[in-house]
C-alpha cells in the first residue's frame, strides 16, 4: 500500500534549514522514498520531509516547529523495526536520529554511559568492550539498529532469557515532548518514589516522544561462554528438550531453535553454517559466566538434549568455533531472502511449555494456506518468530499470508501467550490489541499517551486501534469521564 | 450511598483488625506500631474512624471503589499493614480498602517459571510454595516475609538481591490494578517477553496506590540456587570499608548482593552473597578476596547465609524513621559519614542507594526529627536525593525534594486519568 504525503509549507521548510542546515532537510520526492518503508517491507508511506538533528537542542527545535502547524510526526533510528513502527501515517514528517549517533559519556566507575540515540546498539558494546563492559541487550538486527529504536521497541534478544530486555537496562531518559519541551524521566537511582515514567517510556514505539539522550546501564563482560548445538530428528523433540534443561533448574544465557525450513535456506545460501540439512531441528544453548562451573552446567544441557532425543550435540568454547554454531541461526534472516522476495517475519510469545502444541498448529497453518513458514525463536523465553515467505506482488498470496497471521496470533494467545514479544505492535499489530486487551486496558493506554502528546501529532496511527483514538478525540475535555469512554463501541473490530 | 450500605453492598468488615495473614512469621521481638499489623491496622483508621473493609473478590472490590469514586469518598489501600509509606496515615479517609481477603494462589507452573497470585499472598507465603519445587521469588525488600505481594508490587520495595535480580518491576509479568474509579484493567500478561502496548505495568509498581489497587500479579521465579555463600569483611574504618565495598563493586563479575552496613554496633561490614553453581561460587570468592588482598572476616554458607541476609530484612524494624539516600555508586564515600553520623547505614553498594535508619524505640519525635532534618542538609550538599520512606512521627513536615515541572505535569496528568475524582490517599509530600 503506498499512500501520497502532503508537502511542507514554505514557512515550516525554511524553518526547519535554519534549524537543522539545509543537507540535513529532505523534501526530494526520489530521497523520500529511503524513508516510506521499514523493516515491515509490505507497507509504504513516503513522509511529507526528512529532518536530521544533531543533537537534542536541534530536535526540540525541530519538534515545535513541526506540530506548531499541527502536522505530525515520526522519530525513526535506523528503520530496521519490524511491526512498522516508523511508517510516515497521516503525512508525518520523518526525525531521523542517524546522526545523533554519539556516546557522549563513558562512566566506567559506575558502569553507565549517556548516549545519544542513534547509536548502533553493537557500537555501545563495541566501544565499552575494551574496558571490561558490554551493553547486554542484543536483538539480531544489533550490527544496525539504534539504541533509541530499542528504546522505544523495549527490544530484546537471544541472550535476554537470562539478561532481561531494554527497560532493564535504562536508568533514565532525556525526553522531548510532541510541544517541543524536553523533560528527564528516570533518575540516578531508583529511589525517587516517583512513578516509573522511564519504564512506561521504554516500549512506547514513539507515541511518547523522542529519547534524545540515553543513560543506559552496562554489565560486566561475562569471563567465558560455552555453547552447544544440539541437532534433532524432531521439532517436538528440541522442545522438550528446552523444557527439560530450564527443569533441571538451568539458566542459559540463551536458548534458540531454528527448525528444517530455516536450517535448509541457511545451508543453501552462501551463509551455510554446516548444520545437517535432514535434522528437523537444531537448538542453540549457551551459557556464560564465571569460567568455572560452566563446563558442568553444558554438561547437564548436553545430556538433557540427549536424553530428548538429540543425535548430536557439538561443543564449543573458543570464540570461532562458538561463532560457527551461532551461524546458522543468526544467519537465517538473511538467508532467507533467496527463497522468496518478500519476508513476513511474526512475532508472538506463548508460554514455554506450549512450545510444542503451538508450533505444531503453525506447521498445520501453513499447509492450510498453502504457505512456506520457517521458524526461528528464542525458545527459553517462548518467544515465536514464524517467518512466512510470500511475494508481495501475488495479491491473492497476499491475503492468504494476512489470515494466516491472524490465525497464529489467535493460536498463541488462546495458548496464554500474547501478540507480540519483542518487534511491537506499530501499525502492524494494532488490530490484534483487541485479542488481548479489554477496552478499558486499551482506554487506559491511550489516556497515558495523551498525557504526553495531547494533541496526537506523536507518531499517530500506531499501537492502538483507530476506534480507540477517535472515541478518545470525541471526548477530548472529559477524558476518562463516563461519557467519553462510553462511545467506545464495545468489541468492535477497527 | 451511605458507607454502611456500602460496605453491606460487598464486603468483610476487617473487625479483626490486623490479624497477621496465615503462616506469617512472628515479628522478633515487640512490634513497634509502624511495623506491627495489628497495631498499624489500628492507626490506618483511627484517623476519623474510618472503617477497614476487606472484599474478597475483584467483583467487589472494584465495585466498591467505583461508588467512593462516584460519592467522592477519600480511598486509603493497605495491604498487610507491615510497611505503610510515612506520611501515608496522615490524611483522613473516609474508608481503608484492605487486600488481606484477596488471598489465593492461582497459578503456578513451575515448567513456565510463572506463578499468579492474589495481592493479599504474604511473600512468606510465596516462599513456601515455591520451595517445594526448588524456585524462588529472588526478591528481599525490608520485612519481606510478612509483606503482601500487592504492597510490595505498590511500594516498589526491594531488597540487597536488586544486585542481580532487579526490582519489583523486573519480577513482574502481568497484574490486576483496580483503577481509582473501580475499572479492572488486566496489565502485562504470563509471558517473559510481551510488549503489546504501552507498560502500564511498569507504571502501577512503585506507584504506591496512586493509580489504583494492585489485586493480583503474576511474577517470573527462578531456580534456586544450588550453593548460596555469605561473605563478610570488616573493618574497623569505616573509610576503608568504603574503598573496600567499591572495589569489590567494580569487580568484574556480578555479584547478586552487595552491602554496606555501618553505625550498627560493630565494625564497618561489607557483606557480598554469592548465588549459583559450587564452582562459580568458589571462583567468584577467589576473584574477589584477590581483588581487595585478603579473605573475608567471616564466610557463611547454606541456611547460614541465608539467615544472615533474612536478619537484614529487619534492618528496618525498629526504626523510628528511615531515610534513603541515593547518588551515583561512585559516591558512596561522600554519604557514608553523613549518614552514620545520624543514624544505623545500609547501603546497596552497587546501586548507590543508602538506607538511613534513626534507632530508639525511645527516641523523641524531635530528635527523629532533627536527625532527619541534619541528614537532609548534609546529603543535598553532595548532590544526593534524600527521601524519608518510613517514619513513625506523627507528621514529617520538611518539604520532600520536588520532581522537575515536566516529570509533575506528567505525573499530575497519568494520576488523573486513574483516579478522575481524586479519591486515592497518597503519601504526603
Amino acid at each position: 500500500m503506498i499512500a501520497k504525503a502532503p508537502r511542507l509549507t514554505t514557512g515550516l521548510a525554511e524553518e526547519l534549514v535554519r534549524i537543522v542546515g539545509d543537507d540535513a532537510v529532505i523534501t526530494d520526492p526520489a530521497r523520500l522514498m529511503v524513508y516510506e518503508s521499514d523493516g515491515l517491507t509490505a507497507y509504504r508511506y513516503p513522509p511529507r520531509a526528512v529532518v536530521l538533528p544533531r543533537d537534542g537542542d536541534e530536535t526540540a527545535r525541530v519538534v515545535r516547529a513541526i506540530t506548531a502547524e499541527r502536522v505530525p510526526f515520526v522519530a525513526r533510528g535506523s528503520g530496521t523495526g519490524l511491526s512498522g513502527g516508523a511508517l510516515a501515517v497521516d503525512g508525518a514528517v520523518v526525525v531521523c536520529t542517524a546522526r545523533m549517533n554519539r556516546i557522549l559519556e563513558l562512566d566506567l566507575h559506575n558502569r553507565r554511559a549517556r548516549i545519544q540515540p542513534g547509536v548502533v546498539n553493537a557500537h555501545l558494546t563495541a566501544a565499552t568492550r575494551p574496558h571490561g563492559l558490554y551493553y547486554a541487550p542484543d536483538p539480531s538486527s544489533q550490527s544496525a539498529c539504534s539504541v533509541g529504536g530499542n528504546v522505544a521497541e523495549n527490544s530484546g534478544g537471544p541472550h535476554c532469557l537470562k539478561y532481561g530486555v531494554t527497560s532493564r537496562y535504562i536508568r533514565g531518559l532525556d525526553v522531548v515532548l510532541a510541544d517541543g519541551s524536553r523533560v528527564y524521566l528516570g533518575d540516578r537511582g531508583l529511589d525517587t518514589g516517583e512513578l516509573d515514567l522511564a519504564g512506561l517510556f521504554v516500549g512506547s514505539e514513539g507515541c511518547f516522544g523522542i529519547a534524545v539522550e540515553i543513560d543506559v546501564e552496562l554489565l560486566p563482560l561475562p569471563q567465558a561462554t560455552h555453547t552447544l548445538l544440539g541437532i534433532f530428528e524432531r521439532l517436538e523433540d528440541a522442545g522438550r528438550a528446552v523444557t527439560a534443561i530450564i527443569a533441571d533448574g538451568l539458566l542459559p544465557a540463551a536458548l534458540e531453535i531454528i527448525d528444517q525450513a530455516t536450517i535448509r535456506a541457511v545451508e543453501e545460501s552462501i551463509f551455510a553454517a554446516g548444520y545437517p540439512t535432514d535434522a528437523a531441528a537444531a537448538l542453540v544453548v549457551e551459557f556464560d559466566g564465571i569460567e568455572a562451573g560452566l563446563e558442568a552446567e553444558a554438561a547437564r544441557a548436553e545430556a538433557a538434549c540427549l536424553e530428548c532425543g538429540a543425535r548430536e550435540v557439538r561443543r564449543a568454547t573458543s570464540a570461532d568455533a562458538r561463532a560457527a554454531l551461532w551461524k546458522g541461526r543468526k544467519k537465517a534472516f538473511g538467508a532467507m531472502g533467496r527463497i522468496a522476495p518478500d519476508l513476513l517475519v511474526q512475532d508472538a510469545t506463548v508460554p514455554r511449555t506450549r512450545l510444542p502444541d503451538v508450533l505444531a498448529e503453525i506447521a498445520q497453518i501453513g499447509v492450510r494456506y498453502d504457505l512456506k513458514v520457517a521458524n526461528v525463536f528464542h525458545a527459553g523465553d517462548g518467544n515465536l518468530h514464524p517467518n512466512i515467505l510470500f511475494d508481495r506482488r501475488d495479491a491473492a498470496e497476499m491475503e492468504r499470508v494476512e489470515r494466516a497471521s491472524k490465525e497464529i496470533m489467535r493460536i498463541c494467545v488462546e495458548a496464554g501467550g500474547t501478540i507480540t514479544g519483542e518487534h511491537g505492535v506499530g501499525l502492524d499489530k494494532r488490530d490484534y490489541m483487541s485479542l488481548i486487551h479489554s477496552d478499558d486496558t486499551l482506554w487506559a493506554m491511550e489516556s497515558v499517551r495523551r498525557v504526553f502528546d495531547p494533541a496526537g501529532l506523536c507518531n499517530p496511527g500506531k499501537v492502538l486501534p483507530d476506534r480507540i483514538r477517535n472515541a478518545h478525540l470525541a471526548g477530548v475535555g472529559e477524558a476518562g469521564s463516563e461519557s467519553a469512554r462510553a462511545t467506545v463501541p464495545a468489541g468492535a473490530t477497527a | 450511598m451511605s458507607l454502611e450500605a456500602l460496605e453491606d453492598a460487598s464486603a468483610v468488615r476487617d473487625d479483626e483488625g490486623g490479624k497477621e495473614p496465615a503462616g506469617g512469621e512472628a515479628n522478633p521481638g515487640d512490634a513497634p506500631a509502624m511495623n506491627g499489623g495489628a497495631a498499624a491496622v489500628a492507626r490506618a483508621t483511627e484517623a476519623g474512624g474510618a472503617p477497614v473493609v476487606a472484599p474478597r473478590t475483584v467483583g467487589e472490590l472494584s465495585n466498591l471503589i467505583a461508588r467512593a469514586s462516584r460519592d467522592g469518598r477519600q480511598v486509603r489501600f493497605i495491604g498487610n499493614a507491615t510497611s505503610l509509606p510515612a506520611g501515608y496515615l496522615d490524611r483522613p479517609v473516609d474508608l481503608v480498602v484492605s487486600t488481606r481477603a484477596l488471598d489465593t494462589v492461582h497459578a503456578y507452573d513451575p515448567a513456565d517459571l510463572t506463578l499468579t497470585a492474589d495481592a493479599g499472598v504474604s511473600l512468606g507465603q510465596l516462599e513456601r510454595v515455591t520451595a517445594d519445587q526448588g524456585q524462588w521469588l529472588p526478591l528481599d525488600p525490608p520485612g519481606r516475609a510478612r509483606r503482601s505481594l500487592g504492597g510490595v508490587l505498590a511500594s516498589g520495595a526491594y531488597g540487597p538481591l536488586q544486585g542481580k535480580f532487579g526490582t519489583p518491576r523486573d519480577h513482574v509479568l502481568g497484574l490486576t490494578l483496580v483503577t481509582g474509579d473501580g475499572r479492572v484493567l488486566e496489565l502485562g500478561g504470563r509471558v517473559v517477553k510481551n510488549v503489546a502496548g504501552y507498560d502500564l505495568v511498569k507504571l502501577a509498581v512503585g506507584s504506591s496506590g496512586r493509580l489504583g489497587i494492585v489485586t493480583s500479579a503474576t511474577v517470573l521465579l527462578h531456580p534456586l540456587p544450588v550453593r548460596d555463600v555469605t561473605l563478610l569483611y570488616q573493618t574497623p574504618r569505616l573509610a576503608l570499608a568504603v574503598v573496600l565495598a567499591r572495589s569489590l563493586a567494580t569487580a568484574p563479575l556480578r555479584i547478586p548482593a552487595l552491602e554496606l552496613l555501618a553505625g550498627h554496633g560493630e565494625e564497618p561490614t561489607v557483606a557480598v552473597r554469592l548465588l549459583g553453581s559450587p564452582e562459580a561460587a568458589a571462583e567468584s570468592e577467589r576473584i574477589l578476596n584477590a581483588r581487595v588482598g585478603r579473605k573475608a572476616s567471616r564466610r557463611l554458607e547454606g541456611e547460614a547465609s541465608a539467615r544472615w541476609f533474612a536478619a537484614l530484612e529487619r534492618f528496618e524494624d525498629d526504626a523510628a524513621a528511615v531515610a534513603r539516600v541515593s547518588h551515583l555508586p561512585s559516591r558512596l564515600g561522600d554519604l557514608v559519614e553523613p549518614a552514620v553520623e545520624c543514624g544505623t547505614v545500609a547501603a546497596h553498594v552497587s546501586l548507590g542507594v543508602l538506607r538511613v535508619a534513626v534507632r530508639g524505640p525511645g527516641a523523641s519525635a524531635a530528635a527523629v526529627f532533627d536527625a532527619l532534618t541534619r541528614l537532609r542538609d548534609n546529603v543535598a550538599q553532595a548532590g544526593a536525593t534524600f527521601r524519608v520512606s518510613r517514619a513513625n512521627i506523627p507528621r514529617w513536615p520538611a518539604p520532600e525534594p520536588a520532581a522537575a515541572p515536566g516529570v509533575l505535569a506528567l505525573t499530575r496528568g497519568i494520576v488523573d486519568s486513574f483516579d478522575p475524582a481524586g479519591v486515592l490517599s497518597r503519601p504526603a509530600s
